[in-house]
């Protein structure tokens, strides 16, 4: 880890090679180590340690868009060569580009001392635990262990100064039968021990072992219920294809015809929260706007969306918190994610279930109308009957094609309890959920 | 910073490491988004670093930093040492390396005119120009323009005398026009879909694009395809156009060949592959037209270099060669599972990352009719173009597609109408068998796919495929439900 100071004087370098003119710089740095096995054994394993500055550079309302991995002298005068040519080049950006306001906090440190400098021992003895319960169960274990250092630190000359750092630790495991078809778990957490490995590996043995599907079902409309690892991934098209302030404002965003509008139960709240116990915090976003906890659906109504800073300054809204790069500017993302816990017990969820199928995971899912947020993809690692509230046999994976909007509409249930599956560096806090009317189209071969 | 490369190599030398390799990258992109003749932005990205993998008693060790100081890579191959040590230990198969022998060379793409060395505002100039050619058509309310360089310089050394450097030069470019009504919106782009068409070239390739010159009939179609009806859900003979062709084999062969797949590294992730080793020079992959390879030797194609990132000369190889799957992408580790040489498809997106195996340029070979000829051999049927969503299963036998638009043909002829919204599904052999018809080779176009993502960490990696449009018998096609 750098420390604070590193970023404090890179602000003044900045303030050096670039007088006279405006910026706004992120500032990251990365350690992140990683092990990754397959059939039981290590196939891969790393630490790549990586520094990147990206930022905007203004000049008469001319914008250069930079990025740099390398902060020396050197490096920052080769940019600044980069700056120059860019804006030499370039018009008057078609709004008024105003710095963020002078902010300074005190440095947000979420650093947990044990994942420090994390030898890869460490790694290699949760990858022999994991393997141990794969040993102990007859099955094959493949997936990683990784652990994260991060820091983050954003400056501009309107005096904005803020600096975070954290770290956590994230994993995910397939474990696999004699049949090659098993169950999946994954988790991202503060530190290894909030991961539980253990458990929630011990948890899969059993779906792993029944999953030897044999039957195979036809495609049509069924009643479903979707694993948390399920619901995770199809939240996240949504926060993809649908909250994008810029494609909203230019009439290319599904939410067009629903922002606003109820669109879910009344049990159903799906919100950006930095203050949730299980998420790595981010306390801001990239361009410094803080982050508070941000209601995207609320009690069934689509409430929000998302503006970056950039696209808030075009269109004369407020930034929300939720800029994710300087190098995209008008992109904005839900970093923190988590789906309320809902109305009945997992249990409960189960029991409502007379005769319908459980999907644990999704692949490889895919936008497929974005105009109304029309959703394709896979079934994988377990596709199960589910009779009388229990998982009773697995059958062959399918492909689905199902609107958003439409599963929301038949969303009947979500579990109280929520789970933390890995999401992209934060975990995407998720229930289980029972939807009906759930659309499989064609089937595979496994 | 070689010698000091070559000074990290002999001090794992001297700890009796198997093998070691470091890399040193440096990257430098420009990348420009101009929106209905207004530039959105226009953002200069540069990095470098060392990226070094140590072999140690069968365990893989890898270690980068972007500090480039003699400790500081030095630190690094302890590093990458002592990570291999950890893999060692807990090994019940230990990793053996396919037999190459030791390169001394250099190689650089053929780059005519060295996109950096164009002035800024002429670049931004052609998108503009092109946005707003775009715009005129009333029914298009957004027209973006996009462009995206990128120039790479790699040295990579190892322990078994190997000595190369590289210059990679890409360039890519596209244009999209978003046409708006009440009811929704459709999408039509040129020369690809998701960021335009890419290639290992300079300058001369975005203006062979005439992007200009095609921005009037792209936003032509988005604007018709709004009032445009749905095709009708059922079997149908169908054509698949070139670049929507380049994301099939990318999909049902590119993937469910890498080797890596096949044993099972990527199964929590990316997934696992049909094409067991069981089934190599035995299963009819497609019909007897269906000739795939990998080829990273091809002039200009995304995926072409002179050597992969484990040192391995660039070259051709069949995957499918008369319908039968006969070969798989390999990097030295798998090849040598299965007592071959590696084909050259480790490749690392970054000095940050360890090579994996990664599609080079996977290419569909030319057949010998013209597209006049395949649409002429269809009563009723559609021709596909332009990729807009792409799924397959984690075994890479279901897939199902989307595209811009349906063209219908009728009596072997183009009748005109547009159909919006199509989509088409299937499994992968039995598709590939379906195979009836590919165009010759003045069809064949090799397109770029920019954004290829695989493997944890997440690398994304640019590739290429050659392909001509091709004819497929009684595909499923239909509007997603």
């Amino acid at each position: 880890m750098r420390t604070d100071q590193f970023y404090r004087n890179l602000m003044r370098l900045l303030h050096d090679t670039f007088p006279g003119y405006e910026f706004l710089v992120t500032a990251t740095s990365t350690k992140r180590d990683l092990t990754r096995f397959a059939n039981s054994e290590i196939h891969q394993n790393i630490s790549q340690e990586t520094l990147r500055m990206e930022g905007v550079f203004i000049k008469d309302n001319k914008m250069a868009v930079v990025s740099s991995g390398d902060v020396s002298m050197e490096g920052l005068k080769k940019l600044k060569e980069q700056v120059d040519e860019i804006l030499e080049n370039t018009e008057e950006l078609n709004f008024k580009f105003k710095m963020p306001p002078l902010r300074m906090e005190y440095p947000y440190y979420m650093d947990e001392e044990d994942m420090l400098n994390v030898h890869p021992l460490k790694r290699r003895e949760l990858f022999e635990l994991i393997r141990s319960i794969a040993d102990e169960n007859n099955l094959k274990a493949f997936g990683y262990v990784a652990n994260t250092e991060s820091e983050v630190s954003v400056m501009s000359t309107s005096g904005l100064y803020l600096y975070h750092s954290a770290t956590y630790a994230d994993f995910n495991t397939v474990l696999l039968n004699e049949n090659m078809t098993g169950s999946y778990t994954s988790a991202t957490a503060k530190n290894f021990e909030q991961l539980q490995i253990e458990d929630k590996v011990r948890e899969i043995v059993t779906l792993a072992r029944k999953n030897v599907p044999e039957e195979e079902i036809d495609p049509g409309q069924y009643t479903v219920i979707l694993g948390p690892e399920a619901v995770a991934d199809i939240f996240s098209y949504f926060v993809y294809g649908a909250l994008n302030g810029f494609a909203y404002e230019t009439k290319t965003s599904s939410a067009v015809k629903y922002l606003g509008k109820k669109i879910g139960p009344n049990f159903l709240t799906f919100k950006d929260d930095p203050e949730d116990d299980r998420q790595i915090k981010y306390p801001f976003d990239s361009v410094g706007t803080k982050r508070t906890t941000f209601p995207v659906i609320e009690n069934g109504e689509f409430k929000n969306i998302l503006y970056s800073y950039q696209t808030a300054l075009l269109f004369g809204k407020e930034p929300t918190g939720h800029t994710v790069s300087m190098l995209q500017p008008y992109m904005a993302f839900v970093m923190n994610p988590v789906i309320n816990g809902g109305n009945m017990t997992k249990e409960v969820l189960f029991s409502k279930v007379d005769r319908g199928i459980y999907i644990h995971r999704i692949h490889y899912m895919n936008i497929v109308d974005p105009a109304k947020l029309s959703l394709t993809g896979m079934t994988r690692d377990g596709l199960f009957i589910v009779e009388n509230g229990e998982i009773t046999k697995a059958v062959k994976n399918m492909r689905f094609n199902v609107n958003f909007y439409k599963l929301l509409e038949n969303l009947k249930g979500l579990s109280k309890e929520t789970y933390n599956p890995a999401g992209y560096s934060t975990p995407f806090i998720a229930p289980y959920a029972l939807v009906e009317s759930f659309n499989f189209t064609s089937k595979s071969d496994h | 910073m070689k010698e000091i490369l070559k000074e990290a190599l002999e001090f794992l030398k001297a700890k009796d490491v198997e093998y070691a390799d470091a890399r040193y990258e440096e990257h430098q992109r420009e990348e420009i988004e101009v929106e209905s003749a207004h530039l959105k932005s226009f953002s200069y990205s540069q990095d470098k670093g060392v990226g070094i993998r140590v072999l140690f008693d069968g365990g893989w060790g890898f270690a980068a930093t972007d500090t480039l100081s003699k400790n500081s890579v030095m630190k690094a191959a302890e590093l990458a040492l002592e990570i291999a040590k950890e893999s060692a230990r807990t090994a019940k198969e230990k990793v053996r390396l396919a037999e190459e022998p030791s390169h001394v060379d250099t190689f650089k793409s053929p780059a005519q005119v060295d996109p950096f060395s164009i002035s800024k505002a002429e670049k931004i100039e052609l998108l503009k120009e092109a946005t707003s050619v775009m715009m005129k058509n009333e029914k298009v309310k957004r027209a973006v323009g996009t462009m995206d360089f990128r120039k790479i310089h790699k040295v990579f050394v190892n322990t078994e005398g190997s000595d190369i450097e590289q210059d990679i030069t890409i360039s890519g470019a596209g244009i999209v026009a978003f046409a708006v009504s009440e009811e929704g919106f459709q999408v039509r782009s040129y020369p690809s879909s998701f960021g335009g068409d890419y290639a290992t070239r300079g300058w001369e390739f975005v203006q062979e694009m005439k992007l200009i010159e095609n921005a009037e009939k792209v936003a032509g179609e988005a604007a018709a395809l709004l009032s445009a009806p749905e095709i009708e859900p059922g079997e149908y003979d169908i054509i698949i156009d070139g670049q929507q062709m380049s994301l099939q084999v990318h999909e049902s062969c590119g993937h469910p060949t890498e080797l890596d797949r096949v044993f099972g590294s990527e199964i929590s992730f990316a997934g696992g592959s049909f094409l067991q080793p069981e089934l190599l020079n035995k299963l009819k992959y497609g019909s007897d037209i269906v000739n795939i390879t990998a080829d990273a030797t091809l002039e200009g194609g995304l995926g072409s270099f002179g050597y992969d990132d484990e040192g391995v000369k660039a070259r051709m190889s069949y995957l499918v060669k008369d319908g039968l799957f006969v070969g798989y992408l390999m990097d030295r580790q798998t090849a040598a599972k299965l007592g071959l040489r590696s084909n050259g498809a480790a490749r690392a997106d970054s000095w940050s990352n360890m090579p994996i195996i990664r599609m080079t340029n996977i290419n569909l070979l030319p057949g010998d009719k013209t597209l006049d000829e395949l649409i002429s051999e269809i009563d009723y049927g559609f021709l596909l173009a332009t990729n807009k969503s792409w799924s397959i299963d984690d075994m890479r036998v279901n897939f199902q597609f989307a595209t811009e638009i349906a063209y219908e043909i009728k009596g072997g002829k183009l009748t005109g109408k547009i159909f919006k919204n199509p989509v088409y599904y299937g499994k992968t052999t039995e598709f590939w068998n379906s195979c009836d018809g590919i165009a010759n080779k003045d069809f064949w176009h090799i397109w770029g796919v920019p954004n290829c993502g695989k493997g944890q960490p997440g690398q994304v990696m640019w590739v290429g495929h050659g392909t001509s449009p091709a004819r497929f018998r009684k595909v499923k096609v239909g509007v997603a439900r």
